[in-house]
């Protein structure tokens, strides 16, 4: 045990001497991360993106009224907008993939909206400032939307649709508010409600609840950092921990395992203390990653203890892979080789590089074959507004799978590689 | 100490494939001893190493260190080994420091004690004053000094050096030679290989010379010289008549024979020494007069030219 942890840490410490280590764990992740962030911006992006409404407003009248205003919002020719008669249908095909985003129009919604247009009228600039409160964003007071407000659906590995889909959510407010005020001046109020309420104080009113509901309160960048902070993380410590395997046939070449095995320790104890080290430097890369998104994008990853929890089954589970590639290689350059393309078909497939919403279906599913699927699954449900422990339960135990099967075959084969 | 050799080792085969890289190799180092295995590139002086430390298991044969079998299982008995690979073993992003205190923790050194033994080891090796220096920055003769000290960390009882002189210029070398003999000196059973025979001689008890796997002869230098009948060449420069003096000179005992060269007279003895005495005296009895002798004893290339039919360097 005593050996094992010299061994850990002694593997740290030169692997952090490394300059070219502390790049691929440290830097460029995160700068990929902050440019990937921005590319991926709505505004930026080139590709279709399908989002879905899902309108349970139960009258004729009041789907006209959700008709007219998402007509009348002006959605980007290259975003359709698919229709949904029920909301477990659309969440379903967002948790799939098939569609990027969606938009939920409660029941209640379009009478509430009027009925509180119409109590705005005659409302005092205290009151009046009381209920922006509820409804608005960022006083700090309150973050809950009220219920019957539209809510967007969005799963964090769909980050492109969800920020769309708040947009979408944003115009219908605004024309709804208009439209609101507009029905509630005819209603024969003795003072207009626009002279009420202050302009920021309308936006507030009609735009907040659809931002609200995203991801946490995260703007549309902030959630794109802080899906791709994790996704460039993972590609980086897959990396990492090939090129930290493949330092144990350089060890052999290089003599200094030879030194390691004549010395009174066990076999066992070297190759753990090398493991343990390959994964220390591994969760330190990841949460640096999560400390550095969140304190310079204000990106958020979730709630503390499920966000540890998940990036070390992450880290394990990419480690674990990383090292039974590199350990089945001849020899050191054949090693890299094959942990870099391993990595990058990982990433491929498992959507660190476009999220699953962006691709096509079929390709949206086989993410979940890969341990980069899973991780970012769990990462972006995780992230999503009010989620706890329970949301990365399933991703951890398919990572645990992924170590548990790569990591034994690993060891079997770190076994031959250490006789010499 | 304890009774009887530090090392033995006995009938020790490896195979890799259809090669027999060792073929029933065995030897045994004593307290104070310095063994020397001399062999050509290939011949099989790693390996036998490796089964003697424990770092690959022999296919047949036994090792035993002081008192202890070694197989490459054996965790405790590993202690009484110092090890020198051939190749320079020490991380080089690490300082020498850091290198030898990570690897006496492996030996079970830790506070006051490991940073005494690292004290030690450096001073042993002449690296004190570069301690904190990385190994990377070392010049290659440094790195290989850096790399015995690693070896001496545990004070073993058997230290075991791999070619440590390979690719070292002339003063590291010699001040490596001269480690080596201060460590056999105070008491350290030392298994030493080399392909230089000029090492061998200086260095080592005895020899054991190692080629193709096998171990073809084994003993002092003088043993090895006189199995293969191994003659000394004696040159005595003189002035006057040569042609009488190499004349009487071939009627001497244990003379086998002598050539008049001009500006001396060459002979071929059994043992050089041996003669000297009553070459005086026939340079006396010819009027003679010497200016220098020179005896020159077969060296162990010629010993392995004799055995193995083969140079030694290629
Ligand atoms: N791991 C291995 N796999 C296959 N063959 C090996 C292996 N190690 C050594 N050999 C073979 O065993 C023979 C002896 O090699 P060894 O390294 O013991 O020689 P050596 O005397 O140390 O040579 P050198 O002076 O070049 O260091 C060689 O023919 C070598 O090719
Ligand atoms: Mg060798």
């Amino acid at each position: 045990m005593r050996a094992a942890f010299w061994v850990a840490v002694t593997e740290m410490r030169r692997r952090l001497r490394d300059r070219s280590v502390i790049i691929t764990a440290f830097v460029a992740p995160f700068a990929l991360a902050a440019i990937m962030g921005i590319a991926f911006h709505p505004s930026a992006s080139g590709g279709f993106v399908t989002i879905g409404l899902a309108d349970l407003s139960p009258t004729p009248a009041a789907r006209a009224v959700v008709d007219a205003a998402v007509k009348g919002a002006s959605i980007p020719p290259e975003v359709s907008v698919v229709r949904y008669s029920s909301f477990t249908a659309m969440r379903n095909d967002v948790r799939r993939g098939r569609i990027a985003g969606g938009v939920v129009v409660p029941p209640d919604f379009v009478t509430k909206a009027f009925a509180f247009a119409a109590e705005a009228m005659p409302l005092t600039p205290q009151q009046v400032r009381a209920t922006a409160t509820v409804v608005g964003h960022g006083n700090g007071n309150s973050t809950r939307p009220p219920s019957w407000a539209p809510r967007v659906i969005a799963t964090k590995s769909a980050p492109v649709g969800a920020a769309i889909a708040a947009d979408l959510v944003g115009a219908i407010n605004s024309r709804l508010a208009a439209g609101t005020l507009a029905a509630s001046v005819t209603y024969g109020g003795q003072r207009p409600p626009v002279a009420q309420l202050e302009p920021s104080e309308v936006r507030a009113a009609g735009v907040a609840p659809a931002v609200l509901v995203v991801n946490r309160g995260q703007s549309a960048r902030q959630s794109l950092v802080g899906y791709f902070a994790p996704a460039m993380a993972i590609v980086f410590l897959f990396i990492g921990a090939g090129t930290g395997a493949r330092s144990i046939l350089a060890e052999r070449e290089g003599g200094t395992l030879a030194r390691l095995v004549a010395a009174p320790v066990r076999a066992a104890s070297v190759i753990g203390g090398k493991i343990a080290g390959l994964l220390g430097l591994a969760i330190l890369s990841i949460l640096t990653m999560w400390v550095a998104t969140s304190r310079l994008f204000g990106a958020s990853w979730g709630a503390t203890g499920p966000v540890l929890a998940l990036s070390v089954a992450t880290a394990v589970s990419m480690a674990g892979v990383a090292i039974l590639v590199a350990a089945n290689a001849r020899d050191q350059a054949r090693a890299d080789l094959a942990v870099l393309i391993t990595g990058l078909v990982l990433a491929l497939f498992g959507g660190n590089f476009f999220p699953p919403g962006s691709l096509p279906p079929l390709l949206a599913k086989l993410s979940l074959a890969t341990p980069n699927g899973w991780a970012l699954q769990g990462f972006g449900d995780l992230a999503l507004d009010g989620a706890g422990a329970r949301a990365i339960v399933g991703p951890v135990i398919a990572l645990t799978g992924f170590a548990l099967v790569c990591g034994s075959l690993a060891l079997v084969r770190a076994r031959q590689v250490i006789r010499l | 100490m304890t009774d009887g050799p530090v090392l033995t080792c006995d009938g020790l085969l490896k195979r890799y494939g259809d090669r027999l890289a060792v073929d029933g190799v065995g030897f045994t180092v004593s307290e104070g001893e310095c063994y020397g295995l001399l062999g050509p590139n290939g011949a099989g002086k790693t390996t036998t190493i490796s089964m003697i430390c424990g770092l690959v298991p022999c296919d047949a044969g036994s090792v035993w260190v002081a008192g202890r079998s070694i197989n490459a299982r054996s965790v405790a008995a590993k202690a009484a080994i110092g090890y020198v690979p051939q190749e320079v073993a020490l991380y080089p992003e690490l300082s020498a420091a850091e290198n030898l205190r990570f690897f006496g923790r492996l030996y079970g050194l830790s506070g006051a004690e490991l940073a005494r033994r690292v004290g030690e080891v450096l001073e042993t090796v002449g690296l004190t004053d570069r301690a904190g220096d990385r190994i990377e920055g070392y010049s290659g003769g440094m790195k290989r000094r850096a790399n015995i000290a690693a070896g001496l960390l545990n004070h073993p009882r058997l230290l075991v050096l791999d070619e440590p002189t390979v690719g070292v210029d002339p003063q590291s070398r010699n001040s490596i030679l001269e480690t080596v003999e201060s460590l056999r000196s105070a008491g350290l059973a030392v298994l030493y290989t080399t392909h230089y025979m000029e090492e061998a001689e200086r260095l080592c008890d005895r020899i054991g010379i190692i080629d193709g796997g096998k171990l073809v002869a084994e003993g002092t230098r003088r043993q090895l010289v006189d199995l293969v009948g191994g003659r000394d060449r004696v040159r005595v420069a003189a002035d006057g008549d040569l042609a009488a003096f190499a004349q009487r000179c071939r009627a001497l005992p244990g003379v086998e024979s002598a050539e008049d060269v001009g500006d001396a007279v060459e002979l071929v003895a059994a043992d050089g020494r041996r003669v000297l005495r009553p070459l005086i005296e026939a340079a006396d009895a010819c009027g003679v007069e010497m200016w220098s002798v020179e005896v020159a004893e077969p060296d162990l290339e010629a010993v392995f030219l004799s055995l193995t039919g083969r140079e030694l360097r290629d």
